[in-house]
């Protein structure tokens, strides 16, 4: 076929495409709702983020203050002193609402960084940092992992643009672990799910023309005959729909030694039209995403563990 | 003037058909002409050739979308127009890099018969309709009516750049598309 001959043919598509494409407009009803809810959530987290500081002052400085005072009561009173003596006297002593004041009173910046730096922290600091953004809704064990799920009410997601390809590579699926030095598919899958509309040629990797990368984001799709599915995201450049989390302040797990930040969403959040779970993490310096519909926990995190060395 | 009635004129062999069509759609035309053609004295040619075209094939044919049917006649005509002014040389305008990015889509030299080309089209309307809208809308102005990346991301609001990515995935979609389906 001639170029000729595809454009000739272009030329008689279906004329509802020619229409469309005279008449389309971006759904501005569309901009508006999403528009509305990222205010919603920012003018939620004016009222919220001052509030979860609060609590991580007050539950770090109790929980400094029962610290000092169980240190305190087994040894002799005159061992605490200064700033800490007052807080840990104050917890010891009684309210929360008092050891809160006295740390802050006394000026712990210790303390309320460290209640800050729970809230992200890896693994053996999870199930603390969880309770206190309060976004953790379980955790559990597996050998050596901590799980914590994250129950998330917002998902970003970002197209991020880039020129056009001078040239490109196509990689096989059994190829791709030698393009990104790690492995990439699951090592095992779920029961009846399969990888899905692999491109004929392969996934493709493009470079500008002086042969530098300029985009290798790839999606790998599975299904299940259950009607589930996930989605296996891996990238090494920041370019193409990425989705992730829009706090950034959520509990990490740890699997098989790796940190994971696994979210669980309901129904509607972003556009998403289940409830599913997102877990995003870094592998040999390739960024991981996976998105999961009508897939339970538990298949979930065994597909996690399947993507790690 | 309603579409509806303009037809009805035609059908009717009422000269007023024209000015009518002339006073809708002579803007619409004339863009696409002018996309691929940037000579004013051609592309009225073009666009009176367009309306003479229109007029023979009414009342044989009854266009189900106006605007597409005649935007189609202005396509083929300004293409033929191009054509034959550039088949020694690379021309002016969109037209040449459409050639260019649309030759890896085609793959080869071997002329395609009239049947083949209508089952061509009926594949890329299929291949079209399980695109996104908005790939598709970009896809159809930049290879129907042959608009510049530039007026192509003004018109939709988007970057140049989200443009030029989403020709290229759509290219690579087609091309695969086009290969399965045994027409490469």
């Amino acid at each position: 076929m001639r170029v000729e001959d595809l454009i000739d043919a272009i030329g008689a598509i279906d004329p509802v495409w020619v229409e469309e494409a005279e008449n389309w407009k971006r759904a501005e009803t569309r901009h508006i709702s999403f528009k509305t809810m990222r205010e919603k959530v920012r003018a939620g987290r004016k009222v919220l983020l001052p509030l979860a500081a609060c609590l991580c002052l007050i539950v770090a400085g109790s929980a400094y203050g029962l610290f000092r005072g169980a240190d305190y009561f087994s040894k002799d009173k005159g061992m605490s002193g200064g700033a800490a003596g007052s807080a840990a006297d104050a917890g010891a002593d009684g309210g929360m609402e008092e050891s809160a004041d006295s740390a802050a009173d006394a000026g712990l910046p210790e303390a309320a960084a460290g209640g800050a730096a729970d809230a992200g922290a890896p693994v053996q600091e999870t199930d603390a940092g969880a309770e206190e953004t309060g976004e953790a809704v379980g955790t559990s064990e597996w050998g050596k992992e901590t799980i914590a799920i994250n129950e998330v009410e917002e998902l970003c997601s970002a197209n991020i643009d880039m020129e056009t390809p001078a040239s490109v590579e196509y990689w096989l699926p059994e190829e791709l672990a030698g393009y990104y030095g790690t492995d990439v598919l699951p090592e095992e899958l779920p029961e009846g799910y399969g990888l899905v509309r692999i491109p004929a040629e392969g996934y493709v990797v493009g470079y500008d023309k002086d042969g530098a990368l300029l985009d290798d984001h790839i999606l790998l799709e599975y299904e299940g005959e259950d009607g589930g599915f996930f989605t296996v995201s891996v990238r090494t450049t920041e370019t193409g729909a990425i989705t992730s989390f829009a706090a950034d302040d959520l509990a990490v797990s740890g699997i098989c030694g790796n940190e994971v930040t696994i979210g669980h969403y309901m129904e509607g959040t972003g556009e998403t039209l289940t409830d599913g779970y997102l877990a995003v993490f870094e592998k040999k310096n390739v960024i991981f995403t996976v998105q999961s519909h009508g897939m339970g926990e538990e298949q979930f995190l065994a597909v996690l563990r399947g993507l790690q060395d | 003037m309603e579409d509806e009635k303009i037809i009805d004129l035609y059908w009717e062999r009422d000269q007023a058909a024209i000015t009518h069509t002339e006073q809708k759609y002579g803007g619409y035309c004339r863009r696409i002409a002018g996309n691929i053609l940037y000579d004013r004295e051609d592309c009225e040619e073009c666009i009176n050739d367009t309306w003479f075209r229109a007029w023979n094939s009414m009342p044989e044919e009854r266009p189900r979308i106006l605007c597409a049917f005649l935007g189609a006649i202005t396509r083929n005509l300004s293409l033929d127009c191009y054509r034959r002014k550039h088949s020694a040389k690379r021309g002016r305008g969109e037209v040449t890099y459409i050639f260019d990015e649309l030759r890896d889509c085609a793959g080869g030299e071997e002329p395609y018969h009239h049947v083949q080309q209508k089952e061509l089209a009926e594949e890329i309307s299929r291949f079209l309709s399980g695109l996104g809208e908005e790939h598709r809308v970009i896809f159809v102005r930049r290879y129907w009516y042959m608009d510049s990346i530039g007026d192509i991301a003004e018109r939709l609001k988007i970057s140049e750049s989200k443009t030029k990515s989403s020709l290229f995935r759509t290219r690579a979609k087609l091309r695969s598309y086009l290969l399965e389906e045994g027409l490469l």
